[in-house]
């Protein structure tokens, strides 16, 4: 465990070296929260329930969803695709480590400084919006919500570290990233919660991977579920974290015997 | 004992062309076009324990390629290779406790923050005992002579004292086999001595095995024995006597004269002549009788025998593979 703890360390010792990043990611973060904000307030003018949310629901829903992004977002990891491309991947090969775990402390160790900052905005947020958001005092329910997060966590990384494994096979980046990027935010749920959707894409999204990234998790927190249905859930995040864990074993083990290592 | 075995070893790498223009692109979707280059073929070798080895080629004849594979970052095509009795690619951790693999042109250390933020992660995952860590790390910052630089973002350091630091980040386990890809490259002189002695000095204390791929004669120098390698084969294995000896047919011989003998009177191939100094060219087997020769019927006052030439040996011997 040592080595990929002083990883983690590394990567926040590193990212203090930018401390300007940070500063810029809190508008990345605020704005569309403010933006959202006041398309809802639009949106329920006069209403009470749109899509079965009241105000207060979509509204927390949309703060959680752009606070938990980028942890489950299962985008391409560049750090991935370059080290093969690159041929930087050697420099891992050559020693007693193993790629996935240092990749996952990378991911574990960037998320830090992000946290941070989200954590941060929230309480700002929070304190302005009061009136207008959920707050969840079950902590059974608290609790169950961050273990989904972390199950949402790990299978976001599992995904996009697979899709970046393809990079042995594939020269360019961008098809794969338009079709992620396409898909990615509507079956997660980032644009609208998925009960917006019609039943029959609803039921379709329930046996895929991208809705307990981010739909799921929050609709613990908003105690939309019903026990069975958060245990139903959490047993498929975990189905779907050992497929794409054994996926990514297989991707490995073909790809590494194709590498080429360029350069140098 | 040899240390490294290899035998037949060959590796071909498959590659995409892709042509300019939109309908060789779609074409190229449905029947991908494939170049193989065959970057080694069937090359075979073996190294003792505690031998420095000179692995020398123009560029793209397949020196980091062997190395690649003996450090099992790549899959050869065939043949077979075991380095301690492992078997590379399988990297076993065993293994790559082991060895180390130091590139010139690539860092291995973490850009933004100090070098000794990597030496703090190697020492964890290569499981250095503290005492071990402090003690390696101070010979070799001494050795190098970067002890105050070690708490200096990698970023702000320049090439050769980040290349010290590179080494001490992959020495810091004392790998037994060492392979070092093109170490001095880009470095000013007094920064390239001060690794040579180093890599030296590694080398006869630990009694490591070093693999030193480089295009600097003074690299190559320091090392016991000189592979070249041409278009993925090798055309000579031997040590620095050897090379001269195959490479280097004809020397320059200067004799100067206290009284000018008739020319006609040396049976050699005289290609200059400048007052009471001539040249003469001559076959290498033949040096030590020409010189009995002079000395014996002439009055000489000098004669200058011109150095053998490592580099102009090694040039020699691609220009002869370049011709089959």
């Amino acid at each position: 465990m040592r080595p990929y703890i002083k990883i983690i360390d590394n990567i926040f010792k590193e990212s203090v070296e930018y401390r300007l990043n940070h500063i810029l990611s809190f508008i990345v973060i605020a704005l569309p929260l403010i933006i959202i904000y006041f398309l809802w307030n639009t949106i329920f003018y006069g209403k009470n329930l749109v899509g079965g949310y009241d105000k207060p629901a979509i509204v927390t829903y949309y703060i959680l969803a752009i606070l938990l992004q980028d942890f489950v977002y299962p985008g391409v990891n560049y750090e991935i695709s370059r080290d093969i491309r690159e041929g930087t991947l050697s420099n891992y090969l050559i020693k007693p480590i193993n790629y996935m775990g240092v990749q996952f402390s990378i991911k574990t160790g960037a998320s830090i400084p992000y946290s941070i900052v989200a954590i941060v905005i929230t309480l700002i947020f929070v304190f302005f919006m009061r009136s207008t958001i959920v707050f969840q005092i079950n902590i059974f329910l608290l609790l169950l919500f961050l273990l989904s997060v972390i199950l949402a966590f790990i299978l976001a990384f599992l995904i996009s570290y697979s899709f970046s494994l393809l990079f042995f096979w594939l020269e360019r980046t961008n098809s794969i990233e338009l079709l992620l990027n396409a898909v990615l935010p509507l079956s997660m749920g980032m644009i609208l919660p998925l009960s917006f959707f019609p039943h029959s894409l609803e039921i379709l999204l329930d046996f895929l991977p991208f809705k307990y990234l981010l739909n799921f998790p929050i609709d613990i927190y908003l105690a939309h579920l019903k026990i069975e249905r958060v245990i139903q859930g959490m047993g498929i995040q975990v189905i779907w974290i050992i497929i794409f864990f054994i996926l990514s074993l297989w991707l490995w083990k073909k790809g590494t015997k194709k590498y080429q290592a360029y350069g140098g | 004992m040899s240390i490294i075995k290899v035998e037949k070893l060959t590796k071909i790498y498959k590659s995409h062309i892709s042509k300019p223009g939109v309908l060789s692109t779609i074409k190229s979707i449905i029947k991908p076009n494939y170049v193989t280059v065959k970057a080694l073929k069937e090359i075979s070798f073996s190294v003792t324990k505690g031998e420095m080895v000179a692995y020398v080629g123009p560029n793209g004849a397949g020196k980091t390629t062997t190395s690649k594979i003996l450090s099992g970052i790549l899959y050869p095509t065939s043949g077979r290779v075991s380095v301690m009795g492992y078997i590379p690619w399988k990297r076993e951790n065993n293994y790559l406790s082991q060895i180390t693999f130091i590139m010139g042109q690539k860092t291995q250390l973490w850009w933004d923050i100090a070098p000794m933020e990597t030496f703090l992660l190697n020492k964890s995952i290569y499981k250095i005992s503290e005492s071990d860590f402090e003690k390696t790390l101070d010979e070799l910052t001494t050795l190098l002579d970067v002890k105050d630089l070690v708490h200096i973002p990698v970023r702000k350091l320049s090439l050769g004292e980040r290349m010290k630091m590179e080494l001490i980040s992959s020495l810091l386990h004392k790998p037994k086999v060492l392979f070092l890809d093109e170490p001095t490259i880009g470095l000013d002189l007094l920064s390239q001595e001060a690794i040579r002695k180093f890599i030296l000095e590694y080398n006869k204390s630990y009694n490591a095995t070093i693999i030193l791929t480089s295009h600097y004669i003074k690299d190559i120098e320091i090392a016991d024995r000189i592979i070249l390698l041409y278009r993925g084969e090798i055309i000579f294995d031997g040590n620095k006597e050897e090379i001269l000896e195959r490479f280097i047919k004809k020397r320059l011989v200067t004799v100067t004269f206290n009284t000018m003998p008739e020319i006609a009177k040396i049976p050699y191939n005289i290609i200059s002549r400048e007052g009471q100094t001539i040249e003469v060219e001559i076959e290498h087997k033949e040096i030590s009788k020409f010189i009995s020769f002079v000395f014996k019927s002439f009055d000489v006052k000098d004669v200058k025998n011109q150095d053998m030439n490592l580099e102009d040996a090694i040039k020699e011997g691609f220009k002869n593979a370049s011709l089959y």
